[in-house]
């Protein structure tokens, strides 16, 4: 029974390929590998075989419109660019007419074309298609490579959609939908109008974070209308922006922000690698001979050429800032010598923090000079460390695979010995068989030991007194700038500023440094008011279950128990005597305060 | 005794039912347009979404699965819909299941443009759309998982697709 159900679903499978169809996928403008581009597809709706002409000229115009947009024009050899002509029974598309906005000269027709597209029931403007399988299965055949979709749709009345991909008439204003869009669907990009609530996240251009020091967009505060601007009331007033009416996020009719081209050019960075390729191949170490060599980088440049090339032989930087060099046998004076090629795009665009360490591109080869004999070593970022600390070990001179005793088989390995330890590394010679053995200490040095207590909790006006135990240094830090070397630091006349998290840091004779913290309650109540103090008796103290409370003079008073956290946890109000159940409490310090009439007074207890 | 053409007819009714039930997984290699002679396959699936009334239980019916030939870049993960599907991959080989998210086909939201340059946003409930989602071909995908996630209740799982080897 199940083989039927199974083959069933694969007649109906079929089917559906049987649907599928090829159609010729025109170049717009191909400027590269489909692998190492940004690709866009444009295809077209409600355009009868004997239009598709005009939908490739339309598709042009939009690809040409798209392709001298700011910042998308410095990187047009970024993008490749296609169409696919799928023929519509009918021209144009469907206009239900229902909407309270439909534009009243439009004709009311019901159209059959290839995606189903249509004006909106509701808004009338909101074009959409309706057959998306249709689309899945247009793309599957021919195009699955695809990273952004536009539909064109033939009519000249305004309209248009986003989401996954855009869609958009022929009207001369329609084609900033699709650019808009793109900017969603290519950079992430939120809209900068306010959206509703639940439309608030982070994005390149929409934070909740108003910190000058720190948004996302500080390189940019104060220059071409930059600034931080609330998103509104409600909801939005979480949410900030760039600018205000000045970005095509918000408005079509404005170019990008500066943020906003920021965030597209460093996608298309993420997307795009700006070195094609290199010569000669780096797989396996370059063999120089007596009259050197030439190594070169092909470089896809944007316009104007932003692109950076840095070259270094040794680690030493070389002069040449071009995409070849020529290396000569007497540069090298160790058997094995790396030569890298660093590429950086220092465009105007991005002024982010990291694009430098985060988007060079770095190339290295290795150069051998077979008559200087082999020197195969390791070598550590530090070879001395303190407990839980890492290094870096580099194998240097290997010309083949690694072995480490760690199981790794990278140059570059990064260790955290718990003591101290011995790391072996094997390099088995590619084009001889031979095995080079290499090794290093790393030695650990222990932590120090450190505890740190306070005696608390205490009262307002009351010393704060607290304890490191170490042998070596002491180094505390506290709230309200506390800072002390002393192993037994106090500070008088406490108060609640004073409380919170008190840390002693402290370094052995090795440099290894370890930190123990304790945590201080103030309570805010006075130590003692003297007039109502004699007066009362809370006993017994530490009691185990229950206390009794006696005050002198008349008059109800109010008894109130909290824990060390300031929590009231139990209150009482009687006259001159009353007995209090403590049973169902835990153990721990507990803080009274007791008042009759003006006066005040409290204390510790303790419920063991 | 019932006539042949009825009977024959109840056959089909019983198959048509379970046919959804065959849906339940799919073989990549079995699908359409899947070139055996090529190393890297992106798979477009198209399920069908739908709701019986409004605030009715969602439900989710594969009904398109086509394959293609070639690797996709990686896009990332952008919009975050307060209405959306959460999509889940899950892979055999100990990898962390995958989440993706796409605007919910029954609850979009629809970008309005207006000519004067102004946008809004609309909401354009339906009781029946299309979700399409795109991937790579990857051996060890063993399970797809569909979650109709709305703010009033949260994540409600629709639809379990099997990817089977």
């Amino acid at each position: 029974m199940k083989t039927s159900f199974t083959a069933i679903a694969g007649l109906l499978l079929l089917s559906i390929g049987v649907a599928a169809q090829k159609f010729p996928v025109d170049t717009i403008y191909k400027a590269g590998a489909i692998d190492n581009r940004v690709n866009i597809v444009i295809l077209g709706d409600g355009f009868t075989e004997e239009e598709l002409p005009k939908f490739l000229n339309e598709s042009k115009k939009f690809a040409d419109f798209f392709l001298s947009y700011s910042p998308y024009n410095r990187y047009r050899n970024y993008f490749n660019i296609f169409s696919i002509s799928t023929p519509s029974k009918e021209s144009g598309i469907t206009n239900p007419g229902t909407a309270f906005d439909a534009y009243p000269d439009q004709p009311v027709e019901t159209k059959e074309t290839y995606f189903g597209s249509s004006f909106g029931n509701y808004i009338h403007r909101l074009v959409t298609i309706s057959r998306y399988t249709t689309l899945s299965n247009l793309m599957a055949m021919n195009f699955p490579s695809y990273d952004l979709i536009v539909v064109l749709v033939n009519s000249p009345w305004y309209g248009g959609s986003g989401g996954s991909f855009a869609v958009h008439t022929l009207h001369e204003q329609a084609n900033k939908i699709g650019v808009h869009e793109i900017g969603h669907t290519l950079t992430h990009l939120n809209d900068e109008y306010w959206a509703g609530s639940g439309y608030g996240w982070e994005a390149p251009n929409m934070t909740s974070n108003n910190n000058t020091a720190t948004i996302k967009w500080k390189n940019w505060l104060n220059t071409s209308h930059i600034g931080v601007f609330r998103h509104g009331d409600g909801d939005a007033s979480n949410w900030f922006k760039p600018t205000t009416t000045n970005c095509l996020m918000e408005v079509l009719h404005k170019e990008f922000c500066n943020v906003c081209r920021e965030a597209t050019v460093e996608r298309i960075l993420e997307l795009v690698d700006p070195v094609e390729k290199f010569t000669p191949d780096n797989e396996e170490a370059v063999v120089m001979k007596e009259n050197g060599a030439s190594f070169s980088v092909e470089l896809l440049a944007p316009n104007p050429n932003s692109l950076m090339v840095e070259w270094s032989l040794g680690g030493k930087p070389l002069d040449a800032k071009t995409q070849q060099v020529d290396i000569p046998f007497s540069a090298l004076y160790t058997r094995i010598t790396d030569l890298t090629a660093s590429v950086f795009d220092s465009t105007f665009t991005s002024r982010q923090d990291d694009r430098k360490v985060r988007r060079t591109k770095t190339i290295t080869w290795k150069l051998e000079r077979k008559d200087i004999p082999l020197n195969f070593h390791v070598v550590a970022d530090r070879d001395t460390v303190c407990a839980g600390e890492s290094t870096i070990l580099t194998a240097q001179g290997c010309l083949g695979t690694l072995n480490w005793s760690t199981g790794e088989h990278t140059e570059v390995i990064k260790v955290t010995p718990a003591l101290s330890a011995d790391y072996t590394v094997d390099c088995y010679e590619r084009r001889t068989d031979n095995v080079h053995p290499a090794a290093i200490r790393i030695v650990v040095n222990a932590l120090p030991t450190v505890s740190a207590s306070n005696t608390g909790p205490y009262f307002k006006g009351a010393q704060i007194e607290l304890k490191a135990k170490s042998s070596d240094s002491y180094d505390w830090i506290g709230p309200d700038n506390f800072k002390s070397a002393l192993q037994n630091p106090v500070i008088k006349n406490a108060d609640t500023v004073n409380q919170g998290t008190y840390t002693v840091t402290t370094k052995n004779k090795a440099g290894c440094m370890a930190s123990a913290s304790t945590q201080v309650f103030v309570d805010p109540l006075p130590v003692v008011d003297n007039d109502l103090h004699s007066s009362v008796q809370v006993f017994p103290n530490p009691t185990k279950g229950s206390i009794f409370v006696k005050v002198k003079p008349a008059g109800s008073s109010d008894f109130i128990l909290y824990d060390v956290a300031g929590r009231e946890i139990l209150r009482k109000t009687f006259i001159q005597t009353t007995e209090i159940s403590l049973n169902k409490l835990e153990s721990g310090i507990y803080v009274y305060s007791l008042s009759n009439g003006k006066n005040e007074t409290s204390g510790k207890l303790l419920l063991e | 005794m019932l006539r042949r053409s009825t009977i024959l007819l109840l056959i089909l009714c019983f198959q048509l039912v379970h046919c959804r039930q065959a849906r339940s997984y799919v073989r990549a290699q079995e699908l359409p347009n899947y070139d055996k002679g090529v190393a890297n396959h992106i798979l477009f699936l198209d399920f069908q979404i739908t709701q019986d009334k409004e605030k009715g239980a969602v439900k989710a019916e594969l009904i398109n699965a086509i394959a293609g030939n070639g690797k996709m870049k990686d896009h990332g993960q952008g919009s975050i819909y307060p209405d959306q599907i959460k999509v889940v991959h899950y892979f055999s080989d100990r990898r962390t299941p995958v989440e993706m998210f796409y605007e919910h086909p029954l609850l979009r939201t629809a970008e309005v443009f207006s000519q004067d340059g102004n946008l809004s946003k609309s909401t354009q409930t339906a009781l029946k759309g299309t979700l399409s989602i795109r991937f790579q071909e990857d051996q060890a995908r063993e399970k797809i998982e569909l979650y109709s996630v709305t703010p009033d209740r949260g994540a409600v799982k629709i639809y379990s697709l099997l990817v089977k080897k």
